[in-house]
Order: structure tokens, then C-alpha cells, then sequence
């Protein structure tokens, strides 16, 4: 199925010391993609708030084509994820917030719930800025499942929106596959030719699936493809905090199983512990 | 290589295999008669288990230089076991301490098939020198007494080293002959390094030793015709008839506690024995193989049931024979069975001669090899690497010394947990991703380098993680370990970097080490504990 860039971005907002840089982010980024804007404000409205947020969006120098600003009362995470049904919208975006002290980003508690339950794509921003951050490098997964085709086109289509340079396509592959534990020489010789073998193989199979996305998109961009093996959805993360990406596309979760409680799933592991900024592209035949 | 030309190069290398095996037969016997009396067990026990140990390792083993055999470290374990379990009765000690070795070949076997060859990274490095300091000393307090010829010195490790002085006043006086064997022995041994004639060095020290005291006891006999000056109980017996006197192991405490125990401390040292030792030998083969650690294991436990079952001590894999093996040419596993066949021979054809060595002769082997794991040297290495070393090295040995093996070990794992909690002053960074996944290691397809990133923290706790991406990397490749997004890195994986450098250099690879200049560290040397430096710091260093 191809990937329908995003025309409508809700951000969800609160009067927070980071607000400033969260609106300027969000028109800049709602400008880029040619998309409408929606912000939501879930609590108590008062004229003094209205004027200040209106004279903050005034200020932004790079306009979306269409912004609209709402005033909702009630339980966050549900009104959120409401008014993403509600406006059809996208794309929802959300902050991150920082370890004090500590170079690590974490999801609060209304973030991560809401990245569960979003019935859209969700964007999780590490460090808005006032200053544009140019966003050069795109990690994004290339998991063997009937998502990723949608996921790896998104990739491209924001890539292109934000003027990016490098697409990695990023192929985890689980040690299972290998299926030969290295034990001495002999065993070692094995495995490697095996992953040699597996490494190939998967080649093909990402490049098949960049043969599928419309030339005018890839020719713009220039991407590589990168195997790991190791844990999915674990290795990925820490793949993209090596190579300093500045933006990682995933999978949106499979619907959530009552096991998936015990053994977390792909997406656990980044949300604990946020690489770089996240995108997360809600499949339409999932939602 | 093919099947055809493997075959080949093992019967060319035959010869220099028999002759290494044979070098190797003449430390073992000493040391197997040695080992297996200072564990008051029947002094065949040892030459049963050195002889098993050599042909079922040489068949199912998966290293391929190593020598197995009765280990020092489990002196101390078997001694306590065969002295309490017996209650006093010590033949009746040994007969249940047989069915624990037993058990313990078992779960040895079981540890080979689980692929837990890994385990033994869970110990601290520092920790395990603690404890194999421990052991030293506790044979050493043991056999200087017996050294001098006195054997009815009881009591527990600390007492015994507190009576070393009284028995030095006092040996002269009891069996002043035997004694002095001892003494010239262990004088010998020390010195032995120093003696420059390479003709002389072509016998091991153990077999000079064993060979000058009963030819002390020739010349009396055929030259002087007299007695031999040395009492009957300072003497080796081996029963006469070797085959019907085999001992049958009694497995009626299976569900006593104080038995379990032993099962475990026993088969927790046959592991940590064997694991190192393997590992140290790896580094000595000059073609340059990795050994199958778990294979190996397999076959030490089948090696100590068969054991058991004749009433040898359990097997390991053991360093000081193993080294020299490979001093001596050793090229695959046919020099251990080597080594087992000629102890058969040396027992069958020179039973007289071996009743003939003196236990003080081989009390001075074990002292000498008791002083070489309790060496200060150790502890003056271990705190060039770091002040808390050394504290987590001593507190693990004082505590060996005054409990037992396990709470030891525990103990030296707790402290360096609680070490490394006071360097990093951080529960946080620890308690909260111990568990998580924190090793990437991918193969970069421009380059084709292998890089390895480490994250939060790095150490005794999670080696073997890092440990099980590094084993997958051919020695003969470019890997660079990065540690920038390592908080902590301690000891343990320092020394173990090492290690793999060390054998990617022998096969002309590559191992970098990366990222640690933003760490650091408490002293000059390069194995010391790491941790970052708080990033205001290291604004600090830039500016300046």
C-alpha cells in the first residue's frame, strides 16, 4: 500500500518552559511537510493563556498553510487520541523530556501511553528548537513484515520534505536465524559464512522493496542498507545513537497481545530509552 | 583442509606428541600421588583420575592442548569433604565424597550441554585471584608440616600457618631424615629456575625431586645397607592388588545438605579451574586454536562419574601440566592420552620405586605449588591496577581463609559490586540496566570492520554479553569496541579485552579499543576501572 504523505499534524500542548521551542518545531516541521496544524490544549482555558499562545504562534517565522488551535477538557490521553479519530489526523506529535543531568531522553507516562494508543503516526521529539536543526540522516527499519514496504516509503517521503541526506535501512536480524553457536574455529567459520549468506539475502529483499517506492523519491536521496544481528528492536536503537541519525522510522506495533505484557515487544526498548527523535508510521491496514 | 591431510599431520605430529606426553607423565605423577594424599584421600585416587581424565578428555575433549587431571583448587574442597563427611572416619569420608564427585562430573556434563561455559565471566577477576590465593595457602599451611615430617599438625587453615614456626623449632626432633628431604626439596625447587644447565632442565623439577629421594633411599638400602631412616607412615602404600581393592562410592547422603554442598563447591571449582585454565592454555598454542570450551566440559564430566566410579578425584583441566605440554611440543589431545598411558606404566612397572618416595618429597611439591597461587607478587600486581583490587582480593581470600570456598567467592563478588557502587555513586545506573540489552555489534558494509558498541555500564555483571558478540568476530578481522556510551567499564572487562587483543594480534587482526578517553581512571595501569567523566568536565578540558 503507498504511503499518503501526512496532510494533518495535531500537537498536543501544555504551558510548559519548553513550549516556545515545541511551537516553533511544530509550524516549522507542519510547513515542511505542506501539511494543516492542529494544536489541542487539554485543560482549563483562560483568555490570558488564549492571547499568550497567539502571540507565540504570531511570532513563528515559517507558517503552515492552515493552523487551528482547540480548547478540550478531560483526561489527556483520551481526548488526545480522540481528537486524532475525530479531525483524521496523520501525524501526532509529542515532546520528550531529558534526564536531569544525563545526555538521555524518556517518554513521560501521557507520551508513552498515548504512542501506544494513537490511531495514527505518531513523531516523538527529543530537543525541539527555536533554530532550525537540520535533519541529515535517516535510520529506518527494514523488518521482514508487510509494514515496513508503508514504512520505508514514509522514510523517503519525509526525507524529502526535510531536504535529508542519507537514508540506512537497517535490517535486524534475530541470532536465531544463524542457528549455529560459535564454539571454536570450526563453528565460527560456519556462522560467519551463514550470516554472509543471510546478510545477502536480505539485501535483496530491502532493495526489492525500494524498487517498489516511485524513482522521482529515491533518486533524491542517498541511502545504504546495514545488517545487524542481534536482539530486534534493541539493536536499531542503539544503531541509530551510534551513527548520530537524527531521525529513526520504525513500525507501529502489531495490535498489542495480553502476552506482549511480559515480553515487551520491538518498540519497548526505544521507548525506554529514546535514541534521537522517533517516528513511528501507523500502518493503514493496522489502524 | 581435508580429512586426508588432517590424518596426515596427526600421525607426523605423533612423535613429539608421545614425547610431550611422556614430559608431562613425569610432573604428573608426583603431583597426582601429591595431590591426592594432601586430600587424604588413597594416593591412587589421583594417578585414577589423571589417567581417566587423559584418555576420556583425549577422546571427547574439545580443546587441544590441554592436560586434565586431579586440580590444585579442589584440594582444599575434597580435604574438607572426605574429613567431614566421613565424621571422623576418614576411608568412610572418601567412599562418600566418591559419590559427590560423582554428582558433580554430572552437573559438570550438564554445564557443557547447557552452553553455561560462560559462567565462570560472572566472577570478578579479582575475586577469583582472591580465591585461588586462598587455596595456595590453604595447601601450603597443610603440607609444611607434613614437609617436615610431622603429619599429626590438626586444625583449620589459620591455625595450622600459626603452628609453622613451632613445627620449624621442633621437626629435628621427630623425624629429623624425612624432614630434612623436605627441606632440601623445596630449597631445590625454589632454586631449580636458576639453574642454568638446559640438560638439566629437560627433566621437570617434581621428577628431580621425586627421583633424589628415592634414590636416597637406594643408597642406603644397596650402599650402606642399612634401613631406610625414614618411618613407614612417611611412606606411599599402594594396596597390592589395585583392580579387587577398588573402593565402591556410597551414595547414602544423597539427601544430606552437607553433601549437596560439597556437590556444588566441588563442581564450582571443577568449572572455574577448568574455564581458566583453558583459557590461559589457548594462549599458548602456537597453532593458534580456539578451544570448544563447552565440549571440553562435557568430557570433565564424564571423565570425573567414570572416576568416581573407580575412586579417582574428579577431573579438570589443569594449567601447570597443560603448560608444560606445550613447552614441550604438544600439539593435539593424543599428548594427554599420552600422559595417562605412561602413568599407567610408571604404576605398573614401578610400583616398588613409587612406595619408596617420601611424603615429605612431595609435601615440599605441593608447598612449592601452594606458595606459587598464595604468591605476594599477586597482590602487589593486583594493587598496581587499583587500590580496591587489592581490597576485594583480600577480602575474598580472608574470607576463604575462614569460612569456605562458596561464601569466599560470594563474598568477593559482593564486594566488588559494592566497589564499584562507591566509584560510580550510582544504584541507578546499575540496579536499572543490568538486565537490558546494551552490546551492538554489526559489520559496517563499507569497510567491512566489525564495530562493537557498549552502552551504560560495562562489567563483571554483563561481560558476557559484550563476550558473546566478540566470540562471533573471526580473530583474523578489524573489530574496534567503542566505549563512548559506556558510563563504566571495570576490571574484569579491561583484562578480558586484553585477552581478546592478545589473540587477535596472534592472528593478525585487528582490536581496537575506542571511546575511553572520556573515562577516568584511578591509576597508570591499563586494566584499571573506568568511568566517565561528567560532561562539565570535560567542558573544562576543552577550554583549557
Amino acid at each position: 500500500m503507498a504511503f499518503n504523505s501526512f496532510k494533518k499534524l495535531l500537537f498536543g500542548f501544555a504551558f510548559s518552559p519548553s513550549l516556545r521551542a515545541n511551537v516553533f518545531e511544530v509550524t516549522r516541521l507542519a510547513s515542511f511537510f505542506n501539511a494543516e496544524l492542529i494544536f489541542v490544549h487539554v485543560g482549563e482555558k483562560t483568555t490570558e493563556k488564549e492571547t499568550q499562545f497567539e502571540a507565540l504562534i504570531e511570532e513563528c517565522p515559517l507558517k503552515p498553510r492552515d493552523v487551528s488551535v482547540f480548547w478540550k477538557k478531560g483526561e489527556p490521553i483520551k481526548t488526545l487520541a480522540n481528537c486524532c479519530e475525530e479531525f483524521g489526523v496523520d501525524l501526532l506529535l509529542l515532546g520528550a523530556l531529558k534526564r536531569e543531568n544525563v545526555v538521555k531522553y524518556y517518554l513521560g507516562s501521557i507520551a508513552r501511553k498515548l504512542t501506544r494508543e494513537a490511531p495514527c503516526s505518531v513523531l516523538l521529539m527529543l530537543k525541539p528548537s527555536i533554530e532550525r536543526i537540520p535533519c541529515k540522516h535517516i535510520v529506518v527499519n527494514g523488518f521482514d513484515s508487510p509494514q515496513t514496504q508503508e514504512t520505508v516509503e514514509a522514510a523517503f517521503s519525509v526525507g524529502c520534505c526535510l531536504s535529508s541526506v542519507k537514508i540506512t535501512l537497517v535490517e535486524e536480524i534475530s541470532e536465531s536465524r544463524v542457528a549455529v553457536s560459535v564454539d571454536d574455529d570450526r563453528s565460527l567459520r560456519k556462522a560467519t559464512l551463514r550470516k554472509e549468506k543471510i546478510d545477502r539475502e536480505e539485501k535483496i529483499r530491502v532493495t526489492d522493496i525500494i524498487k517498489k517506492i516511485p524513482l522521482a523519491k529515491t533518486k533524491r536521496l542517498k541511502w545504504e542498507t546495514q545488517s545487524i544481528f542481534g536482539s530486534r528492536g534493541y539493536s536499531i536503537g542503539h544503531y541509530a545513537r551510534v551513527v548520530r541519525a537524527d531521525l529513526l522510522i520504525m513500525n507501529a506495533q502489531e495490535k498489542p497481545r495480553f502476552y506482549h505484557r511480559f515480553f515487551p515487544q520491538d518498540l519497548e526498548h526505544i521507548l525506554a530509552e529514546l535514541p534521537t527523535d522517533v517516528l513511528i508510521i501507523q500502518s493503514k491496514k493496522n489502524g | 583442509m581435508g580429512k586426508k591431510s588432517a590424518s596426515l599431520t596427526f600421525f607426523k605430529e605423533l612423535p613429539q606428541n608421545i614425547f610431550a606426553g611422556f614430559v608431562v607423565s613425569l610432573v604428573a605423577l608426583p603431583l597426582a600421588l601429591g595431590l591426592a594424599i594432601a586430600s587424604e584421600a588413597p594416593p591412587l585416587a589421583g594417578i585414577i583420575a589423571a589417567v581417566i581424565g587423559g584418555v576420556v578428555v583425549a577422546v571427547f575433549g574439545g580443546s587441544h592442548i590441554t592436560i586434565s587431571g586431579p586440580g590444585n583448587g579442589l584440594v582444599i574442597v575434597l580435604l574438607a569433604a572426605i574429613t567431614s563427611l566421613g565424621g571422623g572416619d576418614l576411608y568412610q569420608g572418601y567412599l562418600f565424597t566418591l559419590a559427590a564427585i560423582i554428582l558433580s562430573g554430572g552437573l559438570l556434563f550438564l554445564f557443557g550441554a547447557l552452553r553455561l561455559g560462560a559462567m565462570s565471566e560472572f566472577f570478578p577477576a579479582s575475586a577469583l585471584q582472591g580465591m585461588l590465593a586462598a587455596i595456595g595457602v590453604g595447601i601450603l599451611a597443610k603440607q609444611f608440616h607434613v614437609m617436615l615430617g610431622l603429619t599429626s599438625v590438626s586444625g583449620d587453615t589459620i591455625e595450622q600457618l600459626m603452628r609453622i614456626p613451632d613445627s620449624l623449632l621442633l621437626f629435628l626432633g621427630f623425624h629429623p631424615f624425612a624432614g630434612i628431604i623436605g627441606v632440601i626439596s623445596i630449597l631445590f625447587l625454589f632454586f631449580y629456575s636458576k639453574i642454568r644447565n638446559p640438560y638439566f632442565h629437560l627433566i621437570p623439577a617434581p621428577m628431580w625431586v621425586v627421583v633424589g629421594s628415592i634414590g636416597v633411599g637406594y643408597y642406603y638400602q644397596l650402599v650402606l645397607k642399612e634401613v631406610v631412616p625414614i618411618a613407614p607412615e612417611l611412606l606411599i602404600k599402594i594396596p597390592e592388588k589395585i583392580i579387587s581393592a577398588l573402593p565402591r562410592p556410597n551414595f547414602e547422603k544423597l539427601l544430606d545438605l552437607d553433601f549437596l554442598g560439597v556437590v556444588v563447591s566441588i563442581t564450582l571449582i571443577a568449572v572455574i579451574e577448568s574455564l581458566l585454565s583453558i583459557k590461559a592454555v589457548d594462549k599458548l598454542d602456537l597453532k593458534k586454536r580456539r578451544s570448544n570450551v563447552n565440549k571440553d566440559l562435557r568430557a570433565l564430566g564424564l571423565a570425573s562419574i567414570v572416576s568416581g566410579f573407580l575412586g579417582g578425584l574428579n577431573v579438570v583441566t589443569v594449567i601447570a601440566r597443560s603448560s608444560v605440554n606445550a613447552n614441550n611440543g604438544g600439539t593435539n589431545r593424543s599428548a594427554n592420552f599420552f600422559h595417562a598411558l605412561f602413568l599407567i606404566l610408571f604404576v605398573v612397572l614401578l610400583g616398588d620405586q613409587i612406595q619408596r618416595i617420601p611424603l615429605t618429597a612431595l609435601a615440599a611439591i605441593l608447598v612449592f605449588t601452594g606458595y606459587k597461587l598464595a604468591s605476594p607478587e599477586n597482590l602487589v600486581r593486583i594493587y598496581k591496577i587499583g587500590p580496591e583490587q587489592a581490597l576485594i582480593f583480600i577480602i575474598t581470600l580472608v574470607t576463604t581463609l575462614f569460612t569456605s570456598l562458596v561464601t569466599g567467592i560470594a563474598a568477593g563478588v559482593l564486594s566488588t559490586f559494592i566497589t564499584h557502587l562507591f566509584l560510580r555513586k550510582s544504584l541507578y545506573l546499575f540496579s536499572l540496566n543490568v538486565f537490558k540489552p546494551n552490546v551492538l555489534m554489526y559489520r559496517e558494509e563499507r569497510t567491512g570492520n566489525y564495530y562493537v558498541s557498549v552502552k551504560n555500564f560495562c562489567s563483571f555483571l554483563n561481560f558476557y554479553r559484550l563476550k558473546m558478540k566478540l566470540d562471533q568476530i573471526p580473530e583474523s578481522e578489524h573489530a574496534i569496541v567503542d566505549f563512548s556510551l559506556c558510563d563504566f567499564v571495570d576490571h574484569t572487562v579491561m583484562e578480558g579485552l586484553h585477552d581478546y587483543q592478545r589473540s587477535f594480534d596472534r592472528k593478525n587482526g585487528l582490536f581496537e579499543t575506542i571511546g575511553l578517553d572520556i573515562h577516568a581512571a584511578q591509576t597508570q595501569h591499563p586494566f584499571a576501572v573506568r568511568k566517565s567523566l561528567p560532561i562539565n568536565m570535560l567542558m573544562g578540558l576543552k577550554n583549557s
